[in-house]
């Protein structure tokens, strides 16, 4: 039986490659015996979650491992030369030239000094030999073909200029610009857009069709894989476990962590039953302390007695499709059933709760800045930031509004604003009929205790010196609680979260992203709180974990009657977890109302165009394609009527540039669409996603 | 009790962690040998460092007087002994007195931010625009030496260096969602600022104090050199120098000793100085 693919015209293989850290307690391997080979031309994917030796296998083959890193085994053959014994200096004549990278966040890759022409053309001049002139030229002519538009002022235009889309692809031109052998993409549209991610997919489809490029993309999102990579691989503790055509490594996973993986990511669907997700049991192993035998046994649902023994080898199991498990058999017997969310303990959406109202906001706005009235300036110079600008929403109790939006639409500022965090520049904040239209300072003790907040990043949420025990009962006493109280509550908390007495006398540096997430919602939990803002609090979480700290947050919300407000720009996660939608855009609403009738037409256009951006890892969802131009305009600076009519694809005319969208609602009385299009119109409108 | 063991424990890794660096242990092993024989005094020194020896006045170093003696016969190597009592005692309450005062300074501007964190600040700056030892002979000149000045000055001297230093900490830390989780809940300023904040600022606090605590025991001896610190006939290695600067060309062992011992102390303190920084940036 094959070991492994031989491509018939490799660009790229790597055979046993291992490579190792030295750490203060020994060394680590990071990448623990790699095989691939890489046709001509083709896209390779490489999919794992954080820790799996994905961007090591990347820098292992740039030559770029930090200093105390290194090749402890194996080749890298790119076009047949070994690069694991070359010295920098022969590296430094092929870095830029035929091997290139594009990393995650392009504002790092920049020089934010230089010109993003001399940038770009300096590859050619130094690897080409160009004039200055003539690489410029080449230059422009790159920067068209990624379809930026006005490349002449682009070239004399500094980073920061440019939005993070545009930034992106200003690196991706540079790669692109010497025709390199080999381009590897490391998580490249990871802190984009939905929106934005969408464009530079689709361009980089193109691209790689008109240059040929042979391209390694390495991506934890499987949908972002199933959109570019011809082949794909997936990544578990240092070592592929399943290889093989994309189509057909995403239609008939073998591997029982890719059948896992595939299944946390929730599909959008506008049924209001749902079932709680099914995430890959336990948590990502540790490099340091790998379980014996197949590395993915103590979390495989397939396991058997053998697998703890010793690990599987990689053998082809369907033609040129190979994976790394002794059970294909028994997986392979059993249907795949991609549904995200299993069987038993449905929960419908919108039958939830008493249906007291909890949260009553009206015409909330909140601009940043102060009014300048210069001695200079002629008539009214308002340049304030409209983070929020007239937003009104109302939540019940027990039900969950969900968020969704760009990156500065404001959807973050109005939760800070809710809880008090900002001060509120107009409008009312009502939480059970009493007004806090008032920042934190001016609200009583009761109040403070009926909303707190979870945020995204695991790492800045709980204060490091602290222990959880500490950092769990501080607000439970601030209640009122005697310390045994206190400690008897903490522990139930603990447990609710699923960690356990264990943990009371733990540091954070002590806990994983998931349970550092874990132990901020059961601080969240601790005063009892009517309401609880998520402000993406699974965002820098790693799928499988993702699935299971919205099962979480659900149970508990299930138990308690707390009512969420829940923002994300995963519009997957937001339409799974929550009974009504609100769509942001630039400070305003777009659409609001229940989850299933915002995912279905009638849509607000910018609705349908985020539905359109999301990928989606499904052979059998058929997607239509919106893509929206350019990215979102300064809330300093706003554009006149509709404020989306900058990018709508459905713009009707004039109409949309002077006026303000009237506030259409739907016969049903709870969907709300501004828009200058007729609610009938919208009704007409093809569905995005069909099955 | 068990969070006193946890502590100790604690310590011993970070001591542990600082004698990686060859420096830093270096740095550490002269300080320690200072503090023992600070410490033991009396019982290493074999003489009384105030006692007159008329008859031995002006003798280099030999076996009986191993550094030599000074112009009234005392012994030069018990008084260096004994001298390092002051220094040390001096150096760390000034630094003491500049770390508390710096740390609250540098917090509270810090936290609060505008008008308070304005007005503070540029008054700092006003007195670090001072060179250090001008201000501090200014302020004795005005009231007097004394043992209990030198450390206020110098504490007062060094506080607005630290609490610069406490500040940018605090901006940094004070944007973390936990201090935001603990506004949300409703908690006073002064419990974020001491509970929230203060603990985890320790460690460029701790890398500036050991810098400031060098230059302490430089000043400190500038101090008694120009007859502002300890008075004589206490002896202080600053003071000794003094004495011994009239003598420089026929008696050199008077001021060569004492320098050694400022020169080693200070050096030392650079080298754990050092060592620390490399601890708090991950590099130990």
């Amino acid at each position: 039986m094959k070991k492994i693919r031989t491509a018939s015209n490799p660009i790229l293989e790597i055979k046993d490659l291992v490579v190792k850290y030295r750490t203060r307690t020994g060394d680590l391997t990071a990448v623990r015996g790699v095989n691939l080979s890489v046709e001509k031309g083709e896209t390779q994917g490489v999919v794992g979650e954080s820790g799996c030796g994905k961007s090591t296998l990347a820098f292992a083959i740039m030559g770029y491992l930090d200093r105390n890193g290194r090749v402890a085994g194996g080749r890298i053959l790119l076009d047949g030369e070994d690069l694991t014994d070359k010295p920098e200096s022969w590296m430094r004549g092929i870095w830029g030239n035929e091997l290139n990278i594009v990393y995650q966040d392009p504002s790092a890759a920049l020089n934010p000094s230089i010109k993003i022409g001399k940038q770009v053309g300096e590859v050619l001049e130094t690897h080409e030999g160009l004039a200055e002139d003539k690489a410029r030229e080449r230059t422009v002519e790159m920067l068209r073909e990624l379809q930026i538009s006005d490349p002449d002022i682009v070239v004399d235009s500094y980073p920061h200029e440019l939005s993070g889309g545009m930034r992106q692809r200003v690196c991706l031109a540079m790669a692109l610009v010497s025709h390199p052998k080999l381009l590897i993409m490391d998580e490249p549209t990871t802190n984009l857009d939905v929106t934005v991610e969408a464009k530079i997919l689709d361009i980089i489809k193109d691209l790689k069709e008109e240059f040929e490029t042979t391209i390694i993309y390495i991506t934890h999102d499987l949908g972002v894989v199933y959109e570019v990579s011809d082949r794909s691989g997936v990544m578990y503790a240092g070592k592929f476990v399943e290889e093989g055509p994309t189509e057909q490594l995403i239609d008939r996973p073998i591997h029982p962590y890719t059948r896992g993986l595939l299944r946390t990511v929730p599909e959008v669907s506008a049924s209001t039953r749902k079932g709680k997700l099914r995430p890959i049991e336990g948590s990502v192993v540790e490099l340091g302390d790998l379980p014996k035998g197949c590395k993915f046994n103590p979390r495989c649902p397939y396991r058997e007695e053998g697998c703890g023994v010793s690990e599987p080898e990689f053998e082809e199991v369907e033609e040129g499709h190979f994976a790394r498990c002794y059970e294909t058999e028994k997986v392979l017997a059993e249907d795949y059933d991609r549904k995200s969310s299993g069987e038993g303990e449905f929960y419908e959406t919108g039958t939830r709760g008493s249906g007291k109202s909890i949260l009553q906001a009206e015409k909330v706005k909140k601009y940043f800045g102060e009014v300048s009235n210069g001695l200079f300036s002629f008539g009214e110079n308002d340049e304030r930031v409209r983070a929020v600008d007239g937003v009104s929403f109302g939540l019940n109790e027990g039900n969950t509004l969900g968020v969704v939006g760009e990156s500065g639409c404001g959807k973050s500022t109005l939760a800070r604003t809710v809880i008090g965090l900002e001060e509120i520049t107009d409008g009312q904040i009502k939480l059970e009929e009493k007004d806090i239209s008032v920042p934190i300072e001016g609200r009583d003790k009761e109040i403070l205790q009926q909303i707190r907040i979870v945020f995204q990043d695991p790492r800045a949420t709980l204060n490091p010196k602290r222990t959880i025990k500490q950092t769990i009962m501080r607000p439970i006493k601030l209640a009122g609680a005697s310390h045994e109280e206190a400690l008897n509550k903490t522990r139930e908390l603990l447990q609710a979260v699923d960690l356990g007495s264990g943990y009371l006398d733990r540091h954070p540096d002590q806990l994983s992203g998931g349970q550092k997430q874990r132990v901020a919602i059961a601080r969240a939990f601790a005063s009892q709180p009517e309401l609880i803002l998520c402000d993406e609090p699974t965002s820098s979480l790693d799928v499988s974990i993702q699935s299971s700290i919205i099962n979480l947050l659900l149970d508990l919300q299930d138990d308690l009657d707390t009512s969420f407000m829940y923002i994300s720009h995963n519009l997957a996660v937001v339409s799974y977890i929550s009974d009504y939608m609100a769509v942001m855009y630039l400070g305003r609403l777009a659409e609001v109302g229940p989850t299933e009738d915002i995912l279905t037409p009638p849509y607000h256009p910018y609705t349908e165009a985020l539905l359109s951006s999301i990928s989606v890892p499904d052979p059998d969802v058929d997607q239509k394609r919106v893509r929206l131009s350019g990215t979102v305009p300064s809330a300093r600076n706003v554009p006149s009527g509709c404020r989306f009519h900058t990018r709508c694809p459905r713009k009707v005319g004039e109409v949309c540039e002077k006026e303000e969208p009237p506030r259409r609602v739907d016969e049903e009385g709870e969907h709300i669409i501004h828009c200058h299009i007729p609610i009938e119109e919208l009704r007409e409108v093809e569905p995005v996603l069909k099955k | 009790m068990e969070n006193l063991l946890r502590r100790a424990r604690n310590t011993v890794q970070v001591v542990k962690r600082l004698s990686h660096s060859r420096l830093g242990l270096i740095g550490m092993s002269i300080i320690s040998l200072w503090v023992i024989v600070a410490l033991l005094g009396p019982i290493i020194a074999p003489y009384s460092p105030t006692a007159y020896h008329p008859q031995d006045r002006f003798e280099a170093p030999s076996l009986k007087h191993p550094f030599g003696t000074d112009r009234y016969g005392r012994d030069t190597f018990s008084r260096v002994i004994i001298g390092s009592r002051s220094v040390l005692l001096l150096a760390s309450s000034a630094t003491l007195i500049a770390l508390i005062l710096g740390s609250s300074i540098g917090l509270i501007t810090g936290f609060l931010g505008g008008i308070v964190d304005e007005v503070v600040m540029r008054f700092m700056d006003i007195l670090m625009s001072f060179p250090a030892l001008l201000f501090a002979m200014l302020i004795l000149g005005i009231f007097g030496p004394s043992t209990f000045g030198v450390i206020t000055v110098i504490g007062l001297v060094y506080a607005p260096r630290i609490a610069r230093v406490a500040r940018s900490a605090v901006l940094e830390v004070k944007e973390k969602e936990f201090i935001e989780a603990a506004k949300v809940r409703g908690e006073s300023n002064l419990y974020i600022m001491f509970v929230e904040l203060l603990p985890n600022i320790w460690g460029p606090l701790g890398v500036e104090a050991s810098v400031r605590f060098g230059y302490a025991i430089f000043l400190s001896a500038s101090l008694g050199f120009l007859g502002l610190g300890v008075q004589p006939p206490t002896p202080d290695w600053g003071l000794l120098m003094k004495e011994a600067q009239s003598y420089m060309s026929w008696a050199p062992w008077m001021s060569i000793f004492p320098a050694l011992a400022i020169a080693s102390l200070v050096v030392a303190v650079n080298f754990l100085a050092d060592a620390i920084r490399k601890y708090e940036a991950g590099e130990l």
